[in-house]
């Protein structure tokens, strides 16, 4: 009788491979790829949709959509971006039925919106550098309008090729990369009006 | 990938979010699997039962005509 695969130290193509040879009802193999994966996943759902409280169903989609389509995942790209992939479809058709609703700012409304997040600095004070460092990423994407949010994350976050962002949102490459650009200048704006203020 | 001049800090800090997720988080994700998997099994089932029944009465009746065309053939 053959061991069974210490999963932590299979990388995430090889766990791939196992979850889809897996028996049916095994889902170990696929489970390790989710624990590797939900943090950052959870972070992405979180800042693309602005929705704290809906991030983590959207996550588990995420997931359950992955494991369901596993058998067309081709080798071309890594698991992580394959997963990007679903993750920004799933946000992305998510905020359009949001929008549809009326519940929320369309992806072409523009406009920094006012965030009471942004003045999180005393409490921040008081926490470990990297959870104050993260709450000030949030705060400050948070803010920003969609139209730079979305493919600031999309680019620098998931690490996506222009091409596909454009595609993805439906506009040109020059628009993806001009708001890109603006979006980082924004971006970078604000996270040192946040130090500043921070310091003050 | 995107080669930018516009990158460095703080910019590089979005490829390094993460967010905690709840102490649930996979067990909800295990159990989204299997409700999935279990709907789309009774769904194939329902579809499943109904056509082995008909095939089965089908059989059924075709061994039905065939022993009766025997009985009729002369002796």
């Amino acid at each position: 009788m053959s061991l069974p695969p210490d999963y932590m130290e299979l990388d995430d193509e090889e766990l791939l491979r196992q979850a889809l040879t897996a028996r049916e009802g095994d889902l170990r193999a696929f489970e390790q790829l989710v624990l590797r994966h939900q943090r950052r996943i959870l972070a992405d759902c979180r800042y693309l949709t602005r929705e704290p409280d809906t991030s983590e169903d959207l996550a588990q989609e995420v997931f359950v959509k992955a494991y369901f389509g596993m058998q067309r995942f081709e080798s071309r790209s890594s698991f992580r971006h394959w997963l990007q992939r679903i993750k920004v479809n799933h946000c992305l058709n998510h905020m359009k039925k949001r929008d549809s609703r009326g519940h929320s700012v369309g992806l072409d409304d523009e406009g920094t919106e006012q965030h009471a997040e942004l003045h999180v600095a005393p409490a921040a004070e008081q926490e470990l550098e990297s959870e104050a460092m993260r709450r000030r990423v949030e705060a400050i994407l948070h803010a920003m309008p969609p139209t730079l949010r979305v493919p600031l994350i999309m680019c620098d976050m998931d690490e996506l090729p222009y091409e596909e962002i454009a595609n993805s949102l439906g506009i040109g490459l020059s628009a993806v990369k001009m708001r890109i650009r603006r979006a980082r200048e924004q971006f970078r704006a604000m996270y040192e009006a946040v130090q500043q203020q921070e310091k003050a | 990938m995107n080669q930018d001049p516009e990158l460095g800090q703080p910019i590089e800090l979005l490829s390094q979010q993460e967010h905690e997720t709840g102490a649930d988080f996979l067990n909800r994700v295990r159990n989204r699997i299997h409700r999935r998997t279990a709907t789309s099994q009774v769904a194939s089932f329902s579809w499943y039962l109904p056509r082995s029944v008909l095939l089965e009465m089908a059989g059924l009746l075709s061994h039905v005509a065939q022993s009766l065309a025997g009985r009729k053939e002369p002796k």
